[in-house]
C-alpha cells in the first residue's frame, strides 16, 4: 500500500499525549499478528496482552477508526499504531481480501451513512413542520427578545456608571463585579454579552495599555446595544451577525437548509483549546477554486473525541454552508466525499500589506471579527529580543503571538534557514498565531 | 495610538477619571471620521463617549498598517545539504528526546551519521537543547546537523557549542564554548597548531577559560607541549596548575616526572631477600614544601588518609612505572602481590592505579585487575579507562577466560564495567554474555535483583540486536525463574534498538 501520510499527521490525531507514545510504541510490523489492506482501507490484527488479539481498522477516505480492544479512547493506540505504520513503513501493509470483520463493518457504515441521510431528511421535514406553527415560533421569539431587550438596557446604564465615574479603579474591582452584571446577561438570555463582560475581568489586568483595551471592548458593547434597538432597521447579514454576538445560536440543521458551496477545500490549519472540560477545536479550510475561507467549529467534553476527523494538509471535496454573517467565516459540512492529501500549499496573499488589506475588508463589513485567517504565500520567520515575528519582502512585519513556544519559533526557524516559507495563521488583529507550514511542498502543522 | 492628541487619546483620558471629574469634549478629527463624531454632540454624556470610543477604536483598527522596518538578519542557510533521515528514522529519534529510552540517543546519532544523513528540521530545536545540557552529546550531535542545523545554532547563543569553526582567524573573535571545539578539534590533528594558537592568546584569557582550553591538551599530547606546561606550573591559577601537573605527570620523560624519580628514591626502599623482592620499606615525606606543591603535590588529604600517606601516594601517582619494574627485580604481578602484603599497600595500589591510567600501561592494568578480582564495578570501569578503547574488550576477553575458578560475581561485574563503554560488543563477548544467561537460568533466586535489572539494561544497551532470537528462545527457556522476569523488562530495549537500526537500513534519505 502506498502512502503519503505523515507522522506528524497520524500524531496530530492522538487524543492525548500517553496514546501518542503508545501508538508509536506499537508502529512495528513485530506487534501485528496479521496486516491488509484493500483500497481506502485497512486492517490489522495487534497482539496484547489478552489471548484474542485485537482487532483494529481504519477507513482512510474519512478517516475513520473502529478497535475491538476496550480503550475509551478515539482513536485508540491500536489505531494510531496501526496508521503511523502506514505512513513509515507502507510496503508491510499488502493489498488482500478484508477478513469477514472487516467486511461487517463497512458494511454496517454505509448502512449507517444511509440511516444518516434518511435522519437529514427526517429532520428537515420537522423543521418545516415546526415552521408550519409560526404562532408558537412567533411567540417564542418575542418572549426571548424581550428579555434580551430589557437586558440591555441595565448593560446601556451599567456602562454609562462607568464612564462617570472612570475606568481607573476597576482593577481593584472583585471578580464578583464582573460576574454580577454577566449573571444578568445570562438571566436575560444574553450569553454572548456576558462571555464579554467575564473575559474583561481579565482585560484589566493585562499589563500595560489595559485601559485601551477595556475602553475598545466597552465601545463595542456600546455598538451592540445601539445596533440592537435599531435591529428591524439594519440589513439581514448585519443582523444575523448582532444575534450572534449577544448569543443567540442558529440550529445547525436550520444553517444546513442552506445554499451549500461547492469546492475542493483544504484543511489548511487547526488548533484546538480546552475551556474547562470543553473542548474546543477550529478548523480552518481554503477552498481551492474561490479562494474563500472557512471555519469548522467543533465541540467535545472532556475526553470524548471529536465527531468528524479533519486532518490539516489533506483535501475534502465537499459542499459547505455558512452561516449567514456580513462576512461569512464559521461553516457547517453539508456533504463531503473522500479526503486526499495535497502537500502544496494554497495560493496565498503576496505581501502582508495585501494580506491585512483583506482583514480590514473584512473588519468594515463585520467589527466582531476576533480571528482572521491570514495565508501568506512567501515570508521569513525572524527573532528579535522582543519575539518572533514574520517579514515579508518589502520589509512589513507581523508579530508573532506571545502564546507560540520558544521551541515552536526555533521549528519555524528551522523549516525557514532564512528563506521564505508559507504560512497559515490566525491574526487577531495584533498577533498571529501560526498554525501551518509549507516547505518545498511539505506540510508541518502547528496547532 | 501612541499620539497624545490623538482622538483616541482624548476619549482615554476622559474615560479615565470619569465624565463626573471631567467634562467630556468630543474630539475633532478631519474626515468622514470627523462628521461621524460631529453626530454624537446631541447625545447624552455617556453615550456620546462609548459610541465615539466605538467609533475611533474600530476606525484605528480598520486603518492598522504593518510596520516596515529594517529586522537585523544574518545569511540565510545554503541550500544544498546532506540528506534527511527518512521519516520513520526521524520517529525514533523523536521517541529518545521525548525521554522513550533517552540512553539509546547516542547510538541513533552515531547510525545517522555512519548514513551520512542529517536531522530533519522540525527536531533541530530539541537535539540542540539536549546537547546544551548534555555536554557528552556534543561531538556526536555536530556531524547529523547538517548546514541547516549548523546555521540554526548560530542564531541562538545558546547553541553556540554547535557553530562550526572554519578558520584560525575566528579564534580571537568566537565564544568560549565555540572556541574550546575548536581548540579540541585542532588538539585531535595538529596539537602543535593548537598549542601555538593558545599561546597566542593565553596571557589574556580569564583562569575558567584558561583551565577549559589547557585541559584539552590531554588529547594529542606529546612531549613537545613539555616546555609549555612547565611554564604553566607557575601560573596565577590555582586550578590551572593542578592541570598542567597532572598533564606534565603522563609524560614520563618531564622534567616533572624526573623530579618525583629523584624524590621518590628518598622514601622508598626495595629489601630483598636472596636476590629476591620481598617487601618495600618506606619513609614517609616529612613536609610538603613549595618545590612539591608546584609540582601538583596536594598538601590537603583526602579523608581517611594521614597526610604524610597522602603526599607520598601523590608521588607514586606521578612516577613513571618503569622505576618499579627494576631489572633485577620480579614481574609486576610479583610487585603488585608484594605489595598487598604491606602495610602500605594503599599507597601502593591506589598510587599505581592513577599511574597506569596516566601512563596508559596495558601490562600494569592487566597484572591490578587481575589483583581487584573481588572489587566492585566501578574499579573495574575505572582500569578499563586505562586501556585504550580498542583493547578493552581483548581485556575483558582474557580477564574472563583466565580466571579459572571465576565466581558469578567477578563475571557480571567485568562485563557490567565493560558495557559502561557504551561500544558495541563483538559476537564472541555476546555469546559469552548468553552462555552466562543460560548458566543462571537454573538459579532459583536471583541475588541483588536491582543490580542485575541494571546490568541487563546496560549490556542490551552494547549487544548487536541480531542476537534477539536467541534471546526470545532463553526466554521462554526462563520459564517462571527470576530471570524471566528480568529479560522480559529487557528485551523491548534491544527490540527498540533493532527497529531503529531497521529503519536505517531501509530508510533512504531525503
Amino acid at each position: 500500500m502506498s502512502s503519503q501520510w505523515t507522522t506528524e499527521q497520524v500524531l496530530a490525531l492522538a487524543p492525548d499525549a500517553a496514546s501518542a507514545k503508545n501508538g508509536r510504541g506499537l508502529a512495528t510490523r513485530r506487534k501485528w499478528v496479521s496486516l491488509g489492506s484493500q483500497g481506502t482501507v485497512l486492517w490489522g490484527e495487534c497482539q496484547g496482552s489478552g489471548k484474542d488479539p485485537y482487532r483494529t481498522q481504519i477507513d482512510l477516505s474519512e478517516p475513520a477508526f473502529r478497535c475491538s480492544c476496550p480503550s475509551r479512547k478515539f482513536p485508540c493506540k491500536h489505531g494510531l499504531g496501526l496508521f503511523l505504520l502506514l505512513a513509515e513503513q507502507p510496503g508491510e501493509i499488502g493489498a488482500a481480501e478484508p477478513p469477514d470483520w472487516v467486511a461487517d463493518w463497512l458494511a454496517s457504515r454505509s448502512q449507517r451513512a444511509e440511516k444518516q441521510a434518511e435522519k437529514q431528511v427526517e429532520k428537515q421535514t420537522k423543521l418545516q413542520e415546526q415552521a408550519t406553527d409560526p404562532i408558537a415560533q412567533a411567540k417564542r421569539g418575542a418572549e426571548r427578545q424581550r428579555k434580551v431587550s430589557g437586558g440591555m438596557q441595565e448593560l446601556r446604564l451599567w456602562l454609562d456608571d462607568r464612564v462617570r465615574q472612570g475606568l481607573a479603579t476597576l482593577p481593584q474591582e472583585p471578580y464578583q463585579f464582573w460576574d454580577t452584571i454577566a449573571a444578568r446577561m445570562v438571566d436575560a438570555q444574553a450569553p454572548g454579552l456576558a462571555r464579554h463582560l467575564r473575559d474583561l475581568a481579565g482585560t484589566v489586568h493585562s499589563g500595560p495599555g489595559w485601559i485601551d483595551r477595556v475602553l475598545e471592548q466597552f465601545g463595542q458593547l456600546y455598538l451592540l446595544i445601539e445596533g440592537f434597538e435599531r435591529l428591524e432597521t439594519l440589513p439581514a447579514a448585519v443582523q444575523a451577525d448582532l444575534r450572534t454576538q449577544i448569543g443567540w445560536s442558529l440550529n445547525q440543521d436550520e444553517v444546513l437548509t442552506g445554499a451549500g458551496q461547492a469546492d475542493l477545500w483544504l484543511v489548511v490549519g487547526q488548533r484546538t483549546e480546552a475551556e474547562d472540560r470543553l473542548k474546543v477545536r477550529r478548523t480552518w479550510l481554503h477552498g481551492l477554486a474561490s479562494a474563500t475561507s472557512a471555519l469548522l467549529l467543533d465541540f467535545a467534553h472532556g475526553n470524548q473525541p471529536f465527531e468528524q476527523s479533519l486532518l490539516p494538509g489533506t483535501c475534502l471535496e465537499a459542499e459547505v454552508v455558512f452561516y449567514p454573517s456580513a462576512y461569512p467565516q464559521r461553516a457547517l459540512i453539508k456533504t463531503r466525499q473522500e479526503a486526499a492529501l495535497l502537500s502544496k500549499p494554497p495560493l496565498g496573499a503576496e505581501s502582508i500589506g495585501a494580506a491585512i488589506g483583506t482583514y480590514s475588508q473584512a473588519l468594515a463589513s463585520c467589527p466582531w471579527i476576533e480571528r482572521f485567517p491570514l495565508l501568506l504565500q512567501a515570508v521569513i520567520p525572524r527573532k528579535e529580543e522582543a519575539g518572533w515575528l514574520l517579514q515579508d519582502h518589502q520589509g512589513a512585519t507581523l508579530p508573532f503571538s506571545p502564546r507560540l513556544d520558544s521551541t515552536q519559533g526555533w521549528q519555524l526557524c528551522a523549516l525557514s534557514g532564512g528563506h521564505p516559507l508559507a504560512v497559515f495563521g490566525e491574526w487577531d488583529g495584533t498577533s498571529l498565531f501560526p498554525l501551518s507550514v509549507w516547505v518545498e511542498d511539505s506540510f508541518y502543522g502547528f496547532g | 495610538m501612541a499620539l497624545v492628541d490623538s482622538p483616541w487619546r482624548a476619549i482615554v483620558s476622559t474615560a479615565l477619571v470619569g465624565t463626573e471629574q471631567q467634562v467630556f469634549q468630543l474630539p475633532i478629527a478631519p474626515g468622514n471620521l470627523g462628521h461621524l463624531l460631529a453626530q454624537l454632540n446631541d447625545k447624552p454624556t455617556g453615550t456620546a463617549l462609548l459610541s465615539a470610543a466605538a467609533t475611533v477604536a474600530l476606525h484605528q483598527r480598520v486603518g492598522w498598517l504593518p510596520e516596515v522596518r529594517s529586522v537585523p538578519t544574518s545569511e540565510p542557510c545554503p541550500s544544498s545539504d546532506l540528506p534527511r533521515c527518512s521519516p520513520h528514522a526521524a520517529r525514533y529519534l523523536q521517541q529518545t528526546l521525548q525521554d522513550q529510552y533517552p540512553e539509546v540517543l547516542p547510538e541513533w546519532l552515531a547510525l545517522a551519521a555512519n548514513a551520512g544523513q542529517r536531522v530533519p528540521e522540525m527536531h533541530l530545536p530539541a537535539l540542540l537543547d539536549k546537547g546544551r545540557q548534555q555536554r557528552e552529546l556534543r561531538a556526536a550531535i555536530l556531524p547529523v546537523l547538517g548546514q541547516r542545523g549548523q546555521w540554526l545554532a548560530a542564531q541562538n547563543p545558546d547553541w553556540s557549542y554547535a557553530v562550526a569553526f572554519t578558520t584560525a582567524a575566528d579564534w580571537e573573535t568566537g565564544t568560549s564554548a565555540a572556541r574550546l571545539l575548536y581548540l579540541q578539534d585542532l588538539r585531535s590533528h595538529a596539537p602543535d597548531r593548537a598549542r601555538d594558537l593558545l599561546q597566542t592568546t593565553w596571557k589574556q584569557e580569564s583562569a575558567p577559560d584558561r583551565a577549559k582550553f589547557l585541559a584539552s591538551f590531554r588529547t594529542g599530547l606529546t612531549m613537545a607541549d613539555e616546555l609549555f606546561l612547565e611554564q604553566v606550573l607557575d601560573d596565577r591559577s590555582k586550578e590551572v596548575r593542578r592541570i598542567a601537573a597532572n598533564l606534565l605527570a603522563r609524560l614520563i620523560d618531564s622534567r616533572l616526572c624526573q623530579r618525583m624519580l629523584h624524590r621518590i628514591a628518598s622514601y622508598i626502599t626495595f629489601k630483598k631477600a636472596a636476590g629476591r623482592l620481598c617487601a618495600f620499606e618506606v619513609a614517609l615525606p616529612e613536609t610538603c614544601d613549595a618545590e612539591m606543591q608546584r609540582d601538583g603535590i596536594d598538601p590537603q588529604p583526602r579523608t581517611g588518609l594521614g597526610e604524610r600517606s597522602w603526599w607520598l601516594q601523590q608521588i607514586v601517582s606521578a612516577t613513571p612505572l618503569a622505576f618499579w619494574e627494576q631489572p633485577d627485580l620480579i614481574g609486576i604481578a610479583d610487585l603488585v602481590r608484594t605489595a598487598e602484603l604491606s602495610e602500605w599497600n594503599g599507597i601502593f595500589l591506589d598510587g599505581w592505579l592513577v599511574a597506569t591510567g596516566r601512563q596508559r600501561h596495558p601490562q600494569w592494568a592487566q597484572a591490578l585487575s587481575g589483583h581487584t578480582s573481588n572489587s566492585a564495578s566501578d574499579e573495574m570501569q575505572g582500569l578499563l579507562q586505562v586501556l585504550l578503547p580498542e583493547h578493552r574488550e581483548a581485556c575483558v576477553l582474557r580477564l574472563i577466560q583466565t580466571q579459572k575458578d571465576m565466581n558469578e560475581f567477578f563475571f557480571w561485574n567485568v562485563l557490567l564495567a565493560f558495557a559502561q563503554d557504551r561500544s558495541p560488543w563483538s559476537d564472541e563477548l555476546t555469546e559469552i554474555f548468553l552462555s552466562g544467561v543460560s548458566q543462571y537460568l537454573s538459579a532459583s533466586q536471583v541475588p541483588r535483583y536491582w543490580e542485575f535489572n541494571r546490568i541487563f539494561h546496560d549490556i542490551f544497551l552494547c549487544i548487536p540486536p541480531r542476537f534477539l532470537p536467541e534471546l526470545l528462545t532463553l526466554h521462554s527457556a526462563a520459564n517462571s525463574s527470576p530471570f524471566e522476569e528480568l529479560l522480559h523488562q529487557s528485551l523491548p530495549l534491544l527490540q527498540f534498538r533493532q527497529d531503529m537500526m531497521q529503519a536505517f537500513a531501509r530508510g533512504e534519505g531525503t
